[in-house]
């Protein structure tokens, strides 16, 4: 008799007994007999040497049925060949452990029905044979748990994932699985650490040790957000809360991870949206002083002038009243195409034109060639074919006027007056430079060339026009730079945007 | 007489104040110019004949071109508290606006110089009201 539980077993001893010698051996059968837990002792050969009556009945065989038979009889068929190698791995360095981590393991029963189990292995020395003593837990009923649990987690919004108290992922849910960028069977097992981002915040690990000291339902990362990383690289910026779940000796935490991009995404939004509209305010703000001066000062003018016609009038001082009114009346004509210009200035953002291919030399040429004022030598260097999507009458509104201004600001002590224009479409980003030698912008005047009304001493213009060039290309997405000094003045108008086409 | 400069870059409105401050009399000599630096060349020209006990008017537009008429005005302080010569008194400044906005009238006071705020065209009442700040003060007419 080997088995203590031979009373159960009875009559079957007979055979185990040729296979277990007597003795310490017998004693090592009668504790694998007696444990409660299913578990058996297999050979280096992959054949069972005895198993206990719980994990015969576990697995629906007849009692001392297993003894002697390979263990693939207690395997799915999917598992045998990989088991095989594994075994044969597990030799090679025999030591305590338990299988299954981070996957699941099946047993598959005698009708064939598989279980969930969890798998101990521990190396043990009976008389001169070196055997695996095996435990075998059925884990149906936690594995119930979990999927119940993990449906349950699944059907939050929330991103959420169960710890270990050393970080280890061991459930996590679908939420959590997209944030993390991996599905669970590559996540479960690792560290949540292991997902933070490198270069952003690391205190994480040191937050969940003070969290287990003192285990309340918080918000670990105090409000700062900390950016986990996929394995694609792409990182998700998330606030994590930390809850406790479990006893003392399996204290874990589940961690509820909140997917801040959206809500970045939005205040980014609303920010822009903000500046925007400051931006429009300032706009707004700066267009009401300037009209309140600019749009009055004409009436003002001719308010004045009038009064004295009349009293001049009165007075018999008739040429003197004849030349203001027609003084009066030049003001008032200047100010009708001003008051447009201005409505124009104001209408532009919130009507565009359709963007259509230009080509911007023969456009720029014809606008030249189109100016009905004095014009010096005119040079224009492009880099290649210069044909680009644009709105037409923007950009060419904008360069129209640049192109004016450079003939008007003639130095006359200079010989010779020149204007250039230098296209680049041919390198990012694409560009227009509009240069003179003329008398130049003194330096204290060019942070305000662009404001509106704003005007040259030199100039009889209105004050509009650089406004209207700013706010025109501003509308095409580019910027305008001005270098200026004795040599000349240099309008550079930059499209970063700007599509090229053949 | 009170020696004055009208400060302001469009010609229809030097005009029209020349022609009011005339017709009161008590202006004179008048001197135009059509902007800051202009005026401040004229201002403190070394050659301008001037009277130590009579301070002058200035009237001053507030947009112009290059300086306009509040940095004309701090130019002008700096150099009145460098002492450049200019004369004795220091001179009564108006500004002649073709706005009444609230932020050009608060940048008025904050100058500490200007004392009338007035907006265009001038007319006899603005001459009235300077002419008593002169007189108020027993500044000589």
């Amino acid at each position: 008799m080997i088995y203590a539980s031979s009373a159960t077993h009875g009559s079957d001893a007979g055979m185990t007994a040729a296979l277990w010698p007597q003795g310490q051996a017998a004693g090592f059968a009668t504790a694998v007999q007696l444990n409660p837990v299913p578990a058996m002792l297999v050979g280096q050969d992959g054949r069972i040497q005895m198993a206990n009556t719980a994990l015969e009945k576990m697995f629906g065989h007849g009692p001392e049925s297993l003894a002697g038979q390979s263990l693939h009889r207690l395997l799915p068929e999917s598992a045998r060949k990989r088991h095989d190698q594994l075994m044969q791995t597990y030799w090679t360095n025999a030591t305590q452990r338990d299988m299954g981590r981070g996957r699941e393991l099946f047993g598959c029963r005698a009708d064939g029905k598989l279980i969930p189990v969890e798998i101990g292995l521990a190396p043990v020395n009976v008389g001169d044979r070196e055997l695996i003593f095996v435990t075998v837990l059925d884990i149906t009923e936690r594995k119930a748990s979990e999927h119940r649990l993990l449906a349950a987690l699944d059907a939050s919004a929330s991103a959420m994932v169960l710890l270990t108290r050393a970080g280890e992922i061991e459930l996590l849910n679908r939420a959590a699985c997209r944030i993390l960028g991996a599905d669970p069977r590559q996540l479960i097992g690792t560290t949540l650490d292991s997902h933070v981002s490198p270069d952003a915040w690391t205190g994480f690990d040191d937050l969940r040790e003070i969290y287990f000291d003192q285990p309340v339902p918080k918000p670990i990362t105090g409000g700062h957000v900390i950016r986990l990383r996929q394995p694609s690289g792409q990182e998700t910026p998330v606030q994590i809360s930390l809850s406790p779940t479990g006893d003392d000796d399996r204290a874990h935490v589940m961690a509820t991870l909140v997917d801040m991009s959206k809500s970045f995404a939005h205040e980014a939004e609303l920010k822009a949206r903000n500046d925007r509209l400051a931006a429009l305010s300032d706009e707004l703000t700066q267009f009401a002083y300037s009209a309140s001066h600019d749009l009055r000062a004409p009436l003002a003018t001719i308010s004045g002038l009038l009064e004295l016609c009349l009293e001049d009038f009165d007075d018999g001082e008739f040429e003197e009243c004849r030349a203001n009114i027609e003084e009066a009346l030049q003001t008032s004509q200047r100010n009708i195409r001003k008051v447009e210009t201005v409505l124009t200035l104001a209408r532009m953002g919130a009507e565009g034109t359709t963007p259509e291919v230009v080509d911007l030399t023969q456009a720029i040429t014809t606008c030249w060639d189109g100016l009905r004022i004095p014009r010096p030598a005119f040079t224009l260097e492009i880099d290649g074919p210069a044909q680009v999507l644009t709105e037409r009458v923007t950009l060419m509104t904008a360069v129209e006027h640049l192109l004016t201004n450079a003939c008007q600001f003639q130095d006359p002590a200079k010989p010779d007056h020149w204007v250039a224009v230098r296209i680049r479409t041919h390198s990012d980003p694409c560009s227009i430079a509009v240069s003179d030698n003329g008398a130049g912008i003194p330096e204290s005047e060019i942070p305000r060339i662009f404001d509106i009304f704003r005007r040259s001493s030199a100039s009889a213009g209105d004050g509009l026009g650089l406004a209207l060039v700013q706010k025109h290309v501003r509308r095409l997405g580019g910027s305008v730079a001005v270098t200026s000094c004795e040599e000349g003045t240099t309008f550079i108008l930059t499209f970063p945007g700007m599509e090229r086409r053949a | 007489m009170i020696p004055t400069y009208i400060v302001d870059d469009v010609h229809s409105d030097r005009y029209i104040a020349r022609r009011r401050l005339q017709k009161s009399g008590a202006f004179a000599p008048l001197t135009e110019a059509t902007d800051g630096m202009d005026f401040l060349a004229r201002f403190f020209d070394p050659e301008a004949p001037r009277d130590a006990d009579q301070p002058a008017l200035i009237l001053m537009d507030i947009n112009m071109p290059q300086l306009d008429g509040f940095e004309t005005l701090e130019a002008l302080k700096a150099r009145l508290a460098e002492g450049d010569a200019s004369g004795g008194q220091p001179p009564v400044v108006a500004m002649f606006s073709s706005s009444d906005n609230e932020r050009d009238i608060r940048r008025s006071a904050e100058t500490g110089v200007v004392e009338h705020y007035f907006t265009k065209p001038i007319d006899d009442e603005a001459i009235a009201i300077i002419l008593e700040t002169f007189r108020s003060r027993g500044l000589p007419l």
